[in-house]
């Protein structure tokens, strides 16, 4: 590269010809106390709340408490560099984070700062990190569904856009795979997905970002990461700046899911710089307004009316229990601010039941009116057939003396808990579930073998999309289920066909 | 939790300000106020020996004694009384938040001007007049100092406001926009 001495001194001398020597006013107040992630100052009389600052070192705070002789200021990078003595600015702005399509595909901390290497993110738009929620008649109900591509989701507990659907479940039992598979799913839905570890170990995040670019996923995803070695403020910020993010697209007419995994790390980041900040612990020494932490963050989730575009956001908080009690605090706060939960089983999981959704447990509020009327069909029972199902399993374990009816009962359990089984990264289309929750709700499976299900299932697949497309695409286009008839027709004739596995038997 | 310093300190000194106000005695409190100010600030750890268990209850009331002899009535109750309830390591900021009060009652403001060369009594009561023009106040209190880092012009800093007007700042400014 020629250095071109001439053009640079031409430009050189325009920015100095257009340089005005300005008074520079400032308003300033002194560090008193610096420590964990949050500094002390006297004086910033006119500071405000969420405002940002600017420390000597050029490090970002942000303006947490105002109290009668100092604020609080939670520090956003690194806080090494400053000292008790050092003069802190105002800055006259809030918080905000870089939006926009430039970050689509990117990896970025809740700064917005790039982590993956891919140089600056080319974007001048903003958005407050802080905003509030859509009110009322800015909202209009969830009617559209969410496909997660998760058979035991979509049957059992549908989740529609706009919604926020709590994934709750101790640690280890498949809460991030759910995460994934969904956002997987996502390719050509016309949705924009963002992925908000909080505190999730850094290599953890790699390996999930390496999996949504082999299934090409990070061309509609961004990826927002605040590790566990960053500064609490940082862990706090995070999911925010996620929902800043998403609101830029919901705002102009786009369908957003935003995952937060998980929110109770942000809890405990907020926790402790609230104890830091020396605000009163409550229960579980969390601050009094976690609730209102959580909830306002929720609330940014939404389905907007037509008049505002029909843009949505979907959440999918994480929340991380503890030997599977639901009843402890942040649990219950997201549960009750969240339109439904699906709770993930430590035991399912470990005897095989992949995705270990206990279905009993799990809910969805308002997802039912999203799915799709073929689905409604073949699902609507499915519910409660698989909870009569778990119950009498246990009792089944007593003895073999059980009537027809009773084993009959069992027996279509079983296949019941087999077909909602799925392998890790895959997906179904809306169709392929129908058609499978269909042969199985009309006893097409029950003279197959437990352990051939999962063939069955796959050679269905095939074998409709060879013989009897029409079908599948019926149920894709009219949302409808096709004519009952034809549907027996089909999976009879493949029935009929159908090879168990010898040793199966 | 117990108080911290600034919180007791304004109370006491609000209490003090609005007796002394009311009697009209404000500026002999404040110059007597100084004085004492000015015994602490010169024995260090007088206020100190004077709160914790160091000393001897009668030991501690000579030294009292000795600082309330010339006091007039106010003081010499505020004294007494700070001492009364353990706060004398707190006085001394009881009397700069005093200071402050009255200061911001006469709308006065103090601040610190940084030149590069030392600036005549003139230039500084020229300086002290559009100052306090600017934050609309009565009047400004001007306290020189020179830095010749700062190569020219001037900054003019109060308790939160820096008024920057220096030639450094502005090379500063250039540079950012040069590199940015």
């Amino acid at each position: 590269m020629s250095i071109k001495a001439e053009e640079i001194s031409a430009l050189i001398k325009q920015q100095l010809e257009n340089y005005q020597a300005e008074l520079n006013v400032e308003e300033t107040g002194t560090v008193t106390y610096v420590g964990d992630g949050i500094a002390r100052a006297h004086g910033l009389n006119n500071a405000l709340s969420g405002e940002l600052l600017e420390f000597s070192n050029g490090v970002f705070g942000m303006v947490q408490n105002l109290e009668s002789n100092d604020v609080g200021i939670v520090i956003m990078g690194n806080y090494d560099g400053i000292h008790e003595g050092d003069v802190v600015k105002r800055t006259g702005r809030i918080m905000e984070v870089p939006v926009g399509d430039a970050l689509i595909g990117r990896v970025v901390n809740p700064l917005g700062e790039p982590l993956d290497g891919k140089g600056a993110i080319q974007t001048t738009k903003t958005r407050p990190v802080e905003n509030k929620a859509p009110g009322v008649m800015q909202r209009k109900s969830v009617e559209q569904p969410l496909q997660t591509g998760i058979k035991a989701i979509d049957a059992l507990v549908p989740i529609g856009r706009g919604q926020r659907e709590l994934i709750i479940g101790d640690r280890k039992t498949g809460k991030t795979t759910i995460a994934i598979d969904t956002i997987l799913n996502q390719k050509d839905q016309d949705m924009i997905c963002i992925y908000v570890a909080i505190g999730q170990k850094e290599s953890t995040v790699r390996t999930q970002v390496e999996t949504l670019r082999r299934y090409g996923a990070m061309d509609y995803t961004i990826v927002v990461s605040a590790g566990p070695s960053e500064p609490a403020p940082m862990l706090y910020l995070a999911p925010y700046a996620g929902a800043a993010m998403g609101e830029e697209f919901m705002y102009n007419g786009k369908h957003v899911l935003i995952v937060y995994d998980d929110l109770s790390k942000q809890a405990d980041a907020y926790r402790e710089l609230s104890l830091i900040l020396r605000r009163p612990p409550g229960r579980e020494a969390y601050p009094g307004d976690i609730f209102y932490t959580h909830s306002r963050l929720l609330e940014r989730a939404a389905k907007l009316s037509d008049d505002l575009g029909g843009g949505s956001m979907t959440a999918l908080p994480f929340v991380e229990t503890k030997a599977g009690d639901v009843s402890a605090y942040i649990p219950t706060n997201v549960i009750s601010i969240t339109d439904g939960q699906v709770f993930l089983d430590g035991d399912y999981f470990n005897s095989g039941t992949r995705p270990a959704i206990d279905a009993g447990t799990s809910v969805s509020r308002v997802g039912g009116d999203a799915q799709i009327k073929a689905m409604k069909k073949v699902a609507g029972t499915l519910r409660l057939d698989l909870a009569s199902y778990r119950e009498l399993e246990s009792f089944a374990q007593f003895g073999s003396d059980l009537d027809k009816a009773t084993q009959a009962k069992l027996a279509r359990g079983r296949r019941t808990v087999e077909v909602l089984k799925q392998p890790l990264h895959q997906p179904l289309s809306v169709e392929n579930q129908v058609m499978i929750l269909y042969a199985l709700t009309h006893g097409f499976l029950d003279n197959v073998p437990v352990d051939d299900i999962q063939r069955f299932q796959d050679e269905l697949f095939d074998y409709i999309a060879s013989n009897n497309k029409e079908l599948t695409d019926e149920i894709r286009e009219t949302k409808q289920l096709p004519d009952t008839d034809k549907m027996d027709a089909a999976i009879k004739s493949f029935a009929e066909h159908f090879q168990p596995t010898k040793e199966a038997k | 939790m117990s108080l911290d310093k600034t919180t007791i300190a304004k109370r006491y000194s609000k209490a003090l300000f609005e007796i002394v106000s009311e009697k009209g005695q404000r500026d002999e409190t404040r110059a007597e106020l100084n004085q004492i100010q000015q015994v602490f600030n010169d024995n260090e750890g007088l206020g100190k020996i004077l709160t914790d268990k160091g000393l001897e209850q009668n030991q501690k009331l000579e030294i009292l004694n000795i600082l309330t002899k010339d006091a007039s009535n106010y003081v010499g109750n505020l004294i007494k009384m700070t001492f009364d309830y353990g706060r004398m390591d707190y006085l001394i900021a009881i009397i700069d938040e005093f200071n402050n009060l009255c200061d911001a009652d006469e709308k006065i403001v103090r601040a610190k001007v940084v030149s590069a060369i030392p600036l005549s009594d003139q230039q500084l009561d020229k300086m002290a007049e559009q100052f306090a023009k600017r934050l609309k106040v009565s009047e400004v209190v001007l306290d020189s100092e020179v830095d010749d880092s700062i190569i020219g012009g001037a900054i003019i800093k109060t308790d939160s406001l820096i008024y920057d007007g220096s030639i450094q700042t502005q090379i500063n400014q250039i540079r950012q926009r040069l590199i940015g």
